[in-house]
Parts: structure tokens; sequence; C-alpha cells
């Protein structure tokens, strides 16, 4: 990078069912205000802002981003908004780092946001992102699309539901260490295996919730960074893609997975993931998904050494590397500020601040975010950032 | 601090309508469906790959494809499916199967409903199903011009 970046603050709102108690700017304001209180610093000490939401049909404004400026600090300053879908609050903090490896901007903050909670109708709203010419009118939705990816898994590669409620157990039990999760529930294996059908092999227990909520980063350069605090988490590798291929078809998602964790891994000096990185945070919303990364971001070689790697407990708290210690996308969703929660979560852990759900001695993270769905005419887009102790 | 369990939430809806542009590749290929019950796609010079649904571009090798139509054979595989089994709000009433197909030879999936599948008992018809299972095209007898002027039977009943 052209200059070193640091996380020198985060900032997160709980994650709930349905915030009654804030409007949207005062939603977001929560976020940035404690983004700042963690940095101790103050509104006029951010240079620029970043904002990220994604579709905007579920706050039901249009370009909610006029609605949240003010509250969010941009004042006076540039403002951009972000959209790629889950991957949102990934994309923000990359254009976050941008703003300040450019050096252009001193200290940027980005903050991101959904409330899904305000609508009955999130499903019939994901309904509505398909191709209206080729893909509308066939039901697709967000769960139908995981469970035909599954299907090939499943067929392909001897995944079974069991590997799939091992991941939910571990999420579950993870998120009740994590005070802002939203689903903070223990739940067995067996629990998952017989949690309502949705699409099967997809189970309520294998799908995240719905939420609202908040998170908010503060990015500072090199010098401004060990000014404002004594552990500053360094953007160390980040990288990106983007796909339009569905599932069976070459160039599918893990490919995609792999191409947006190579860029990061190449720019981190990371050439043995498995030994390098110390915790990860994927962005996965559904169970299926972080088995799918043990092989796309270089832990393992094949779908079926993945399967072991469950079986072993790879990812769990005294496993491996743990994957989602906060207990991840399955247990908090706030779309758009889902990707950017991963990046904050990755800060945490390797500051030695991620409390009760710490990973002990985590001097690497590895932050994923993606969005989008794969279906004729419509993207996949996937994020990576790598988070360190250590600058680079 | 305690929160009114009372506080005031505002109602609203979105109600709107559009008309989508299929453009000059999209207009044609609903157009041979519609009059001709023909299924085509658009084949790039380029990488030789054949998209269906047909697109006016390679995003491959970015080159244009208008004009470069190829007609596919109306049969195939399945690639991926969904058995559904519950209501999404305005979405078909179960039990469907809906999946990616690879048509033809083309080099990219479409998706579409599975029919003449026996769902009367979904995890014995999710036993039958396998990726690569062939299938065909039949063409309805009345047409109006959408990609549902078409459907897609396993090929082997």
């Amino acid at each position: 990078m052209a200059r070193r970046v640091a996380v020198v603050g985060t900032g997160q709102t709980p994650y709930k069912t349905r915030r009654r108690d804030v409007s949207v700017p005062e939603l977001v304001h929560e976020a940035a205000g404690a983004a700042l209180s963690d940095a101790q610093l103050t509104i006029r000490d951010i240079d620029a802002v970043v904002f990220g939401t994604a579709p905007e049909a579920f706050e039901g404004v249009n370009s909610p981003d006029k609605w949240a400026a003010d509250a969010v600090g941009a004042l006076n300053k540039p403002f951009m908004r972000i959209h790629t879908g889950g991957a949102t609050g990934g994309s923000a903090a990359q254009a976050g780092v941008h703003h300040i490896a450019s050096g252009l901007f001193d200290v940027v903050m980005v903050v991101a946001m959904q409330r899904v909670g305000q609508t009955p109708e999130a499903q019939r709203i994901l309904g509505l992102i398909w191709d209206p010419i080729f893909a509308a009118g066939f039901s697709l939705n967000l769960i139908t699309t995981v469970a035909m990816a599954t299907s090939i898994n499943m067929q392909k590669t001897g995944l079974t539901e069991e590997h799939m409620a091992r991941i939910s157990m571990k999420d579950h039990l993870n998120a009740l260490n994590n005070p802002y999760a939203h689903v903070r529930k223990a739940v067995t294996v067996e629990d998952v295996l017989k949690s309502f059908p949705l699409v099967k092999p997809i189970k309520l227990l294998d799908c995240c919730p719905s939420s609202d909520g908040a998170c908010a980063i503060i990015f500072a350069s090199e010098t401004r960074a060990r000014k404002i605090t004594p552990k500053p988490a360094w953007v160390i590798g980040m990288g990106g893609s983007t796909s339009v291929t569905t599932p069976g078809e070459e160039n599918d998602e893990a490919t995609l997975g792999r191409l947006a964790a190579k860029n990061a891994y190449r720019m981190a000096g990371i050439d043995r993931p498995r030994r390098q990185i110390d915790v990860v945070e994927p962005y996965d919303p559904f169970s299926i998904t972080e088995i799918g990364y043990y092989e796309s971001l270089g832990f393992c070689d094949s779908p079926a050494e993945a399967l072991r790697m469950v079986e072993r407990g790879f990812g769990e708290m005294t496993g491996e590397v743990p994957f989602s210690p906060s207990g991840g996308v399955l247990c908090s969703n706030p779309i758009g500020a889902t990707a950017l929660v991963r990046v904050a979560e990755a800060a945490m852990q390797v500051t030695g601040n991620a409390g009760a759900h710490q990973v002990p001695d985590a001097k690497v993270a590895l932050a994923m975010g993606a969005g989008g769905s794969p279906a004729p005419g419509s993207a996949t887009f996937m994020t990576a950032m790598v988070l360190s102790s250590q600058s680079r | 601090m305690a929160q009114r369990a009372d506080l005031l939430e505002i109602p609203g809806t979105w109600d709107l309508p559009w008309t989508y542009a299929a453009g000059e590749v999209g207009s044609r290929y609903i157009e041979e469906l519609r009059d001709n019950a023909r299924m085509m796609a658009t084949k790039c010079p380029g990488c030789g790959r054949v998209l269906l649904p047909p697109k006016s571009f390679c995003e491959r090798c970015f080159v244009s494809l208008k004009g470069h139509w190829v007609e596919l054979e109306p049969s195939g595989t399945l690639e991926a499916f969904a058995i559904v089994t519950i209501p999404f709000p305005e979405q078909r009433e179960p039990p469907y199967v809906v999946g990616y197909f690879k048509i033809g030879n083309a080099s990219t999936n479409i998706l579409h409903f599975l029919e003449g599948v026996d769902l009367s008992d979904p995890d014995k018809a999710r036993e039958k199903l396998h990726i690569g299972m062939p299938v065909k095209v039949i063409f309805k007898e009345k047409r109006e011009g959408r990609m549902t002027d078409f459907y897609i039977v396993p090929a082997e009943e």
C-alpha cells in the first residue's frame, strides 16, 4: 500500500430483530459515537466519511445515505455511499482504506447499517433483486439459491446435514460470548437437524436472522494511528473479486473467494494461511458457507478435507483456526453492516479487545465479505481484508 | 435505561410500476421463443463460450456479441436444484422444483422450474433427482413472449 493504514476504533450497536427506540439516523449515530469514543476522538478529528447500506427497500426510503449523512458526522466533509449487497461493509472498509492509503486523508470513519426489521417483507424484497428479463418469475430467493448450491455439494463432496449442523452449533455457542450478537441461544447438532425445514437441506437453524444494526470503524494513517492508540490494528492486505457464474459453472463462488483472498494474502505476505492466520471472521449467513471457505481461503486443498476439518472442529474456539468467534453472520445479520462487523471483529481480535470471545494470542485475522447472489443476470461480490497487530 | 413501549411508528408502502427494456438481444431471444419455438443463444467469437441467457457482450473478452447467434438443441442437464415445499410471499405455490440448467451446448446456466416430477413425497423426489440428469425443453402451445414460454422436464420420463 502507498501508505500504511490501521483501525484505531470500532463501534457496534447491539443487533436485534427491531430497534423501535431509534430512527435510521439515530441508529447509525449510535455506532459512529461508539467508534469515536473507542478511539477517544471527536467528530472534528474525522476528515471524510464513507457510508454503507445495501438494498434501500429494507429501510423503505430511497437513498438512505441522505437521511443518515449528518448522523454519521459528514457535515462539511467529503461523503460517499457504498453498496455491494452483503459485501457493502467490506467494500466500504476498503474505500476508507483507499482514502488514507492514497494520501488524501488521514482519519476516515466508515459507518454501515441495515434495518431489516422495519418491513415484514424482507424475503419479498430479496425476491426483487433478480434480472427482470431472464431470472424473474422463478420464485428465486436467497434460501433457494443456497439450497441449490448445497445440492451440488451434497452430491459431489459427501457433505451431510450433520456437517452444517456442527457449524451452526459452534456459531451459536460463540454468540453467547458476544454481547452484541442477535441470536444468543445454545443449540445442539440435534436441535439444528430438527429445526424447521425451509428449503431442504436448509433448515431454520442453518440460516442467519434478519437484524437491525450498525457498525462503525475509524481508520487512520500510520502517523496519526500511532498517536491515537498504543494498539492499532494494521490493514496488511486486502482484495476483492466479482463473479457472474451460477453454481455448477466453472469459475463459481469458490473461485471467487480464492481470488479475493489471493490478492489480500499476496499483499499481506501470507503463503501458508493455516499457519499464518490466527482467526477468521467469514461472511457466512448460512452454515454451509463456512465449509466452502476452508478450501477457497486456502486452509485445505479439497472439499473432502474441508469436511474432515468440520468433523475435527477445526473452526471451533478450541480448534486450529477459530472461525466466527463472535457468533458470526449466522447469529447477527444487519446486511449492509455485516461485512464491516467482520472487519471490526478482526480488528478487536488482533488488538486483544474481543472480550469474552477473544481468541488467545490472536495476531493476524482475516475478515471476509460477500454480496450479491448467483443467478443469470446477477453478480456476486467478495471482499477480503487481513488485519494484524504488527505493521508490515 | 427503560424504554417506552409506546414509541411511534409511521406506516409507509412502495407501490411502483416499471417496464424493463429487454434490449435488442433480449428481444430477439424472446421473440424466437414466442414465434418460432427456438432456443437461441449468443456465441463469443473470442473465447467460444455459448451464452444462455444470451448477452450482447462477452464479459470475459469484452467484445460485442450482437449478431453472433446460434440455435441450441432443446435438451440439456440439471446442474443444481431445490425442492421448495413452503410458501414464500408472492412466489409460486409449493411444492415445486427450481433449478439451474445447461441447455444444448451452452456454457452457462439458465434458471427455471423443473416440471413433471412427482412431489407427493418431496424426500423421495429429492433422492431421485441428481445433478447431471438429462432434461428436455418443452415449448408451450400458447406463448406470450416470456422466459416461461417453455418449461423443462426430466428427459428420462
